[in-house]
């Protein structure tokens, strides 16, 4: 992704031994750090934090670059069924520049938005039909992707539950005898909420961080070619809509960032992100310092949406699919009880750029992506959108995006906007 | 329905047609399964059309623009509100005004004859203040009344938008009010600590508690209200929605002191207004995309399966006792009074509020692809495209 602006250089290392992928060495999308230059790179960087801030990613040197953009599609797609999913995804991931130079004999990681419960519903109406990814979504795409020559294919998120990986996608929707009907061995399904099988965490360089400078995450993230964000069209209450961008803050791992930890990591922590990514009431517990203590205590409109563009910054998403067929509204969650609802755009979106695919989601939705910070949808916090932008991330100004198939006003379907929170 | 408050009639003014909220319409609806007209709207149409007894259609969207429509299908006025309509909004008895609330927490007095703005009124709320609840219009009283998400339902006069009263409406209401012929009003909440509640309110603002259900296990702010009661006035009782978690149940009760007279556990959740239809058949769309009938003393009749992975919106009935009901698959089922459903059309797009007749009888079926269809004898308006 040659469009993504940050000037350092840095090579890719493989910390943990011997790759499980043959002769071929997968690469990082993002920008991987071994602990030894992490803390060369931080060092230098707490020396001379002016020199480090504009090398990065200035924002204002930013400002006066034309963010990187790509096109993204719009189709119709009613339901659920796996022959209309797949073809209506095939013909827009065409119309964006197709698969296969992207993915050919490439290693993809698909990082899917799930949540931390798959025990739950939508007071009887499965997660899948408004808050998670249906698994149909996954599974056409997972078939398009095997058959443009993808060598390996990882779906993966972080799953608040220890118990095997199968079962617990399977609580999700996910059957893996399913996929493996449809794409034979080269699909495997990873939770990544600690480094799992892998020896040990990946450190990922965030450029230009401003809450984050590095990320510590379970290595699927890094030892991969491709990074594929498989989203849902949801509202977020603090991100003000959900989308390839919102569902990178699922990466950081339980085990190092979540509620539930004590005074050490934990490979058996579930917990969600909350003290430490929502409200910056601590820090993670990784191995060495990322986070640079900026974030506003309890705020998290400002909190999540700079995480948001830090994740971004790092995980360079390389394809965005957007489940918009069957969502809900007003929140994120089950857990936002009854102000959500379940509605229907029966949409799928597909793009190259999150950012540029996020705006172009947010239109859908009945926004305007470059609304000003605590307005519609954004009305509890910042505009990540903008921000990532202004980080050099992607563009989210209508005027300058291209949309292909139905186009932004044939498929606009308003969502009831995010509710306010008392005092935001 | 001429006076807009609980008699069968013919104008259908507001979300369930009338103020009893049944979704009747109490002429013939013999229907030709192919649109004689497709209004275009400015967004998603998720509120129901409501209409004047000329047949003038009112058509509220998602984009926040209300237009009206001749009974030839000719646009006459188009005003855009502050935001976003999902709230049905309702005319008042004597054709002057139409009442529009919106997801800002605005509430407009349009003049139907030409869109004036007549009042504007902002609803306070400490957070939240849109309105998702249809809203009703009280003839005798001069009132119109809705909930917002600042907590209480409001009685506003109609002709100065001015309070008069408001009560206690629960966490987040999108249920509607309903009101009997002496515009007593009913309505369903959850409240923390006290759980369902069913309650009539005088057109003086004076509350009697009817009935109450203990409080869902998974607290009332995770309980689904969103079906408003609907009153069936000629056998003194109420309909009510009660759901507890995946389950619903139909709880039928007395109109005059709340005393259940039956209950019916429902296999799953319920979103929709339930219908009444010819002779007091009930009829119930589910969230797993099931509409269930029942006769009036709490026999099942018929269930038909829609094909939707759930439903979202009631059904509007006519005299012949057939039900339409349109699907988050954009499908509209005719449902017969024996209970078989057959598939009458299908819109490109999500249908996710309730059809409405208008005074000549013609279905309207809003659509989220930013129509509405309506659906005739099969006589084409003259300014219709073939």
């Amino acid at each position: 992704m040659a469009q993504l602006v940050g000037e350092y250089t840095v090579s890719v290392e493989f910390m943990s031994g011997a790759s499980s992928y043959g002769n071929h060495q997968p690469r990082c999308p993002g920008r991987l750090l071994s602990r030894r230059d992490f803390l060369k790179w931080s060092a230098i960087a707490l020396a001379s934090p002016t020199a480090f801030s504009s090398g990065m990613a200035g924002a204002a040197d930013q400002a006066h670059r034309p963010a990187p953009r790509a096109a993204t599609s719009i189709r119709y797609c009613r339901r659920y069924d796996y022959l209309e999913v797949r073809s209506v995804l095939k013909q827009m991931l065409e119309e964006i520049g197709g698969l296969r130079r992207l993915v050919r004999n490439r290693h993809v990681t698909v990082k899917v938005n799930l949540v931390n419960s798959s025990e739950e519903s939508l007071w009887g109406v499965p997660l899948w039909l408004g808050v998670t990814v249906h698994p149909m979504v996954a599974l056409a795409l997972g078939r398009l992707l095997v058959e443009n020559g993808a060598r390996q294919v990882v779906f993966c998120d972080q799953l608040p539950c220890s118990i095997p990986v199968e079962p617990a996608f399977a609580g999700y929707g996910f059957k893996l005898s399913d996929f493996r009907a449809a794409m034979g061995e080269r699909v495997r399904f990873e939770n990544t909420r600690n480094r799992g099988a892998h020896g040990d965490y990946a450190i990922v360089k965030a450029p230009g961080g401003e809450l984050a400078t590095a990320w510590e995450v379970n290595r699927t993230y890094v030892d991969t070619d491709v990074l594929v964000s498989l989203t849902k069209l949801k509202s977020h209450v603090s991100a003000g809509i959900t989308g390839g961008l919102k569902n990178l803050f699922g990466i950081p791992p339980s085990s190092l960032y979540g509620d539930d930890l004590e005074e050490h990591p934990d490979e058996n922590a579930v917990g969600y992100r909350n003290r430490a990514m929502h409200e910056c009431s601590r820090p993670p517990l990784t191995s060495i310092s990322t986070f640079t203590g900026k974030g506003v205590k309890g705020d998290h409109g400002y909190n999540v949406p700079h995480f948001i563009v830090d994740l971004a910054a790092a995980f360079r998403v390389d394809l965005v699919v957007i489940d918009g067929i069957s969502a809900i509204q007003t929140a994120e969650g089950w857990w936002n009880g009854s102000m959500v609802s379940i509605t229907r755009p029966g949409l799928l979106l597909a793009g190259r750029n999150p950012v540029c695919t996020d705006a172009v989601a947010a239109a859908v939705m009945g926004f305007d992506p470059d609304a000003p910070d605590r307005a519609w949808p954004f009305v509890n916090g910042l505009n990540h959108l903008a921000l990532a932008r202004r980080r050099g991330l992607g563009e989210n100004r209508l005027k300058n995006l291209e949309v292909a198939g139905v186009g932004i006003e044939t498929a606009r379907f308003e969502y009831q906007p995010t509710f306010r929170r008392i005092g935001a | 329905m001429a006076d807009g408050v609980s008699s069968p009639g013919t104008v259908w003014r507001c979300g369930g047609g009338d103020s009893s909220r049944r979704s009747q319409w109490g002429g013939a609806a013999r229907l030709s399964p192919k649109p004689v007209q497709r209004l275009k709207a400015s967004g998603a149409v998720q509120a129901s059309v409501v209409f004047t007894q000329s047949g003038t259609a009112f058509v509220a969207d998602m984009a926040g623009v209300v237009q009206a429509f001749s009974s030839t299908g000719r646009l006459t006025w188009r005003v855009r509100l502050d935001a976003g309509i999902s709230a049905t909004p309702a005319v008042s008895a004597d054709d002057e005004f139409l009442v529009a609330a919106t997801h800002s927490g605005s509430v407009y007095a349009l003049e139907t004859a030409s869109g004036s703005i007549c009042w504007r009124r902002q609803i306070p709320s400490k957070s939240d203040p849109r309105i998702l609840s249809d809203l009703l219009c009280l003839p005798g009283a001069g009132l119109v009344i809705f909930s917002s998400w600042g907590g209480r339902f409001h009685a506003l006069e109609v002709g100065t938008g001015r309070e008069r009263f408001s009560w206690d409406a629960g966490i987040s209401p999108k249920a509607a009010a309903a009101a009997d012929r002496a515009e007593n009003l009913y309505c369903l909440r959850a409240r923390p600590e006290h759980g369902m509640e069913f309650v009539r309110v005088s057109n003086q603002g004076e509350e009697q508690l009817l009935l109450r259900q203990p409080e869902n296990p998974e607290g009332a702010r995770r309980s689904l209200v969103t079906a408003g009661p609907v009153l069936d006035e000629e056998r003194g009782t109420a309909c009510l929605i009660l759901n507890q978690g995946r389950a619903g149940e139909l709880v039928v009760c007395n109109l005059e002191d709340g005393t259940v007279r039956w209950r019916r556990g429902l296999p799953a959740a319920v979103q929709a207004t339930p219908a009444i239809v010819r002779n007091g058949r009930l009829v119930v769309a589910d969230l797993t995309g099931w509409v269930r009938s029942f006769s009036p003393e709490g026999q099942a009749i018929s269930s038909f399966s829609t094909g939707s992975e759930y439903l979202l919106a009631g059904g509007a009935s006519g005299s012949d006792g057939a039900c339409y009901i349109g699907d988050p698959l954009g499908q509209v089922h005719r449902i017969t009074p024996q209970g078989e459903g057959s598939l009458f059309y299908v819109a490109p797009r999500s249908i996710q509020s309730g059809p409405s007749f208008d005074p000549r009888g013609r279905l309207y079926v809003p659509c989220t692809d930013h129509r509405v269809y309506v659906f005739g004898p099969g006589d084409r308006a003259p300014n219709e495209p073939a």
